[in-house]
């Protein structure tokens, strides 16, 4: 077992740091997925790179952050994102202009696709024609309107606080993800939702997007943001994704994004049959449901299923050697009692998301490392918790008996309060070893694969399909790692701790 | 062998020991008697240096001991508590043979001690080899006293040995003890709040009142010279059996 996570922690470096590699990203919306995996196949159609993806990195910040510190080298954008959000810059830049401006970064835009994803603000078709809305100008009159917006436009500056202040609306909207909006309006639950050009669900759910009477949305023409440098490290890729520049309409993104999100079909088939009918003028991919146990171990299942168990495993083996050494510190000092355990319990309240977007620009790298060290800081408290009570509950006259008997300090550590504690220590270890699978999952959201990547993408497409995929293998990986657990108790502990004698006081 | 001077403990406003100085012969038993609180277990644990007293030392041998010399005397002395005190996760032979084999001692002489100590507190081998929790209160006690003797120790201090006992099994065991200390030769300390039961293992008694000592002789100055009314009083608490049914 601690040979396992030996190799393992010696390995991790290894997997962070492969050379000669070009790694692709994208953003966690259908069509980022679909335009990642294009760019990955073209990649690997060149032959020329060893080409890794990361499919459904967080939000801008983390996939602009992740591409700026070198973790990827290029991910399809939008002109308007790059000028407003990225560069904080003139709303209707030409790619020229980007270009200028993204220089001194060493990043470069390129390879337009040949279609804009704008974004609108849509509703209902009904409930517009009812209330005599038709652009976004008209939505004042109605106060009473629920807006439910996607998190990320809410916070953009070219999102909802310049849009509110443009038109002079009067709403406060509820923060809601993409991938639910549409659901959430069909039901009712919300009026107005921000939405994007080429989404195939504003079709499906009969919604009408609202002029934008003031041109207040600027263009957003899907381009690839890369590296400067990769043009030179991986010519022949480059030559390749060159020709991509014009080959996708918005008709035919659209006609994508349906494949996916309406009729569940992966990422990487609309990406093959799009690379393979590319010279005929690729069509709608045919809609065909994957089985859902093919869904479930197909694909990638064994190379995420390792992933979660690194991530899981690795940062538990840390948290044991941290989290062992700090119970024991706390249960033996109270000066450091009295501070050790606040502090492990203050780590677990940060929200898993914040501490791994706080851990891209602290560690420069996206992916395994920052949730490693996640994952370790949220497994510490159960550790450091349960060895420190273990410790302290051990009777006072047993305590003293090891004393009487002229044992040192160090030898009672180890041939008796140890022991004594095992069974706290080790339940202390499940609980952290049966949340990190748990928690494991987010790690997704940085790049850092799992069980959660399915989970991202199910979200993010609203496949509940994909989402299922993703949840169960990583409920059954909990269940699991909670009856080996189980095991190890009977194996480790003591036959004489057994039974319900346990603790009885001499 | 072993002596007390001057020492005095207090925790907070109660004073558990007032200064005293106090000699224990050696190769003889004295018995530590008084209520709850009188500060016996707080003597006999001065003397383990497991409490460390406001003023005054505690001597082996002469030395003072002291916080570099702690273990090296702890491992010349034996040490009983009330059921044993044993650890649950070894099992009798692991908790008597657990110091031995901390200090690499040879496990041929373990092996002969453990069987010559078996012998001598009537416990079988196959007995050794379970847990504590699978014994009862009367071979847990025996259990104890094994590894309080493994080193072969010149002391022996037993705090409340037999109070956890039932009266047949305790009985019993006051019968071996006493042979086993008249055996061995010892220097043995016995705390108890059993005046029947210290007159019968001691050579002298100590009486202790609120942390200070009232009488130090035999049974007979106990009853014929007593330094206070109230070591005649200590004694008399004793009830006997009422005479109707002593027939």
């Amino acid at each position: 077992m601690i040979r396992v996570l030996a190799i393992l922690i010696a390995t991790l470096p290894a997997l962070c740091f492969a050379q000669d590699t070009l790694t692709i990203g994208s953003k966690r919306f259908t069509e980022s997925y679909v335009l990642g995996a294009i760019i990955t196949q073209v990649a690997r159609d060149a032959g020329e790179a060893k080409v890794v993806y990361r499919p459904g990195l967080g939000n801008t910040g983390i996939v602009f952050a992740a591409l700026r510190n070198g973790a990827i080298d290029l991910y399809p954008e939008y002109t308007g994102t790059i000028a407003l959000e990225l560069l904080k810059g003139k709303a209707q830049p030409t790619i020229d202009d980007l270009k200028r401006a993204l220089a001194p970064l060493a990043l470069g835009v390129a390879v337009p696709f040949g279609f804009s994803d704008n974004y609108a603000l849509a509703m209902s078709a009904q409930k517009a024609a009812a209330l005599g809305i038709r652009s976004i100008s008209d939505l004042a009159a109605h106060p009473d309107l629920k807006f439910g917006l996607s998190q990320e436009f809410m916070n953009r500056r070219d999102g909802w606080p310049a849009l509110k202040a443009a038109y002079h609306l009067p709403f406060s909207p509820a923060g809601l993800d993409h991938g639910l909006a549409y659901a959430a309006v069909a039901a009712g639950d919300v009026d107005v939702i921000d939405s994007y050009s080429t989404d195939p669900q504003i079709e499906k759910y009969h919604l009408r997007v609202l002029a934008d009477d003031r041109h207040f949305f600027p263009s957003y023409d899907a381009v690839l943001l890369y590296r400067l440098n990769v043009p030179r490290r991986f010519p022949k890729t480059w030559a390749a994704l060159q020709k991509l520049a014009g080959s996708i309409d918005a008709q035919q993104m659209i006609a994508m994004n349906a494949a996916a999100e309406l009729h569940g079909q992966s990422f990487e088939k609309i990406a093959a049959s799009f690379v393979r009918t590319r010279e005929h003028h690729a069509t709608a991919p045919t809609p065909r449901r994957t089985p859902f146990l093919t869904l479930l171990f197909g694909g990638n299942f064994w190379q995420l299923t390792l992933q979660h168990l690194m991530l899981v495993f690795v940062s538990l083996a840390l948290s044991i050697a941290i989290g062992m050494p700090l119970g024991i510190w706390a249960a033996k000092s109270p000066m450091a009692g009295r501070w050790v355990l606040p502090a492990a319990g203050v780590l677990q309240t940060i929200p898993a998301l914040a501490l791994l977007a706080f851990l891209i620009p602290v560690t420069h790298r996206i992916g395994t490392v920052p949730a490693v060290i996640a994952l370790f800081l949220y497994a510490l408290l159960p550790i450091v918790r349960n060895t420190c009570t273990g410790l302290a509950d051990i009777a006072p006259s047993l305590q003293e008996s090891a004393r009487a008997l002229g044992l040192p300090a160090a030898a009672r550590l180890r041939l008796i309060e140890l022991p004594l504690a095992a069974r706290s220590i080790l339940a202390g270890i499940k609980t952290s070893a049966v949340i990190n699978v748990g928690t494991a999952t987010i790690a997704a959201f940085i790049g850092a694969g799992g069980y959660g990547e399915r989970i991202a993408a199910g979200l993010a497409v609203n496949d509940n399909r994909m989402l299922l995929a993703g949840a169960i293998p990583a409920a059954v990986m909990a269940l699991v790692v909670q009856g080996v657990f189980g095991l190890l108790d009977r194996w480790l502990i003591s036959e004489g701790l057994r039974a319900d004698t346990v603790g009885e006081k001499a | 062998m072993i002596a007390l001077e001057n020492v005095s403990k207090t925790y907070g406003n109660h004073v558990a020991l007032a200064p005293l100085t106090l000699h224990f012969p050696a190769r003889q038993t004295t018995a530590l008697i008084g209520e709850s609180g009188s500060g016996k277990s707080t003597l006999l644990r001065l003397l383990l240096g497991l409490i460390v007293p406001d003023s005054g030392t505690a001597l082996f041998d002469g030395v003072a001991l002291d916080h570099s010399n702690r273990d090296e005397i702890r491992h010349r002395v034996g040490y009983v508590i009330q059921d044993g005190g044993l650890f649950p996760h070894l099992t009798a032979e692991a908790n008597v043979t657990l110091l031995a084999r901390h200090l690499r001692r040879d496990p041929e002489w373990v092996g002969g001690r453990v069987a010559a100590l078996a012998e001598l507190v009537h416990l079988s081998l196959a007995t050794l080899r379970h847990y504590p929790r699978q014994l009862s209160g009367g071979q847990r006690q025996r259990v104890g006293l094994m590894r309080a003797l493994m080193l072969d120790p010149d002391v022996l201090l037993l705090d409340e040995p037999l109070g956890a006992l039932d009266p047949v099994t305790r009985f019993g065991l006051q019968q071996e003890l006493k042979t086993i200390f008249a055996t061995l030769g010892k220097t043995v300390v016995l705390v108890t709040h059993d005046v029947g039961e210290a007159a019968y293992f001691s050579d002298s008694l100590v009486l202790l009142r609120g942390g200070k000592v009232v009488q130090q002789g035999s049974v007979d100055d106990f009853l014929e010279r007593p330094a206070d009314p109230y070591v005649t009083q200590f004694v008399r608490a004793q009830r006997g059996l009422p005479p109707e049914t002593a027939h």
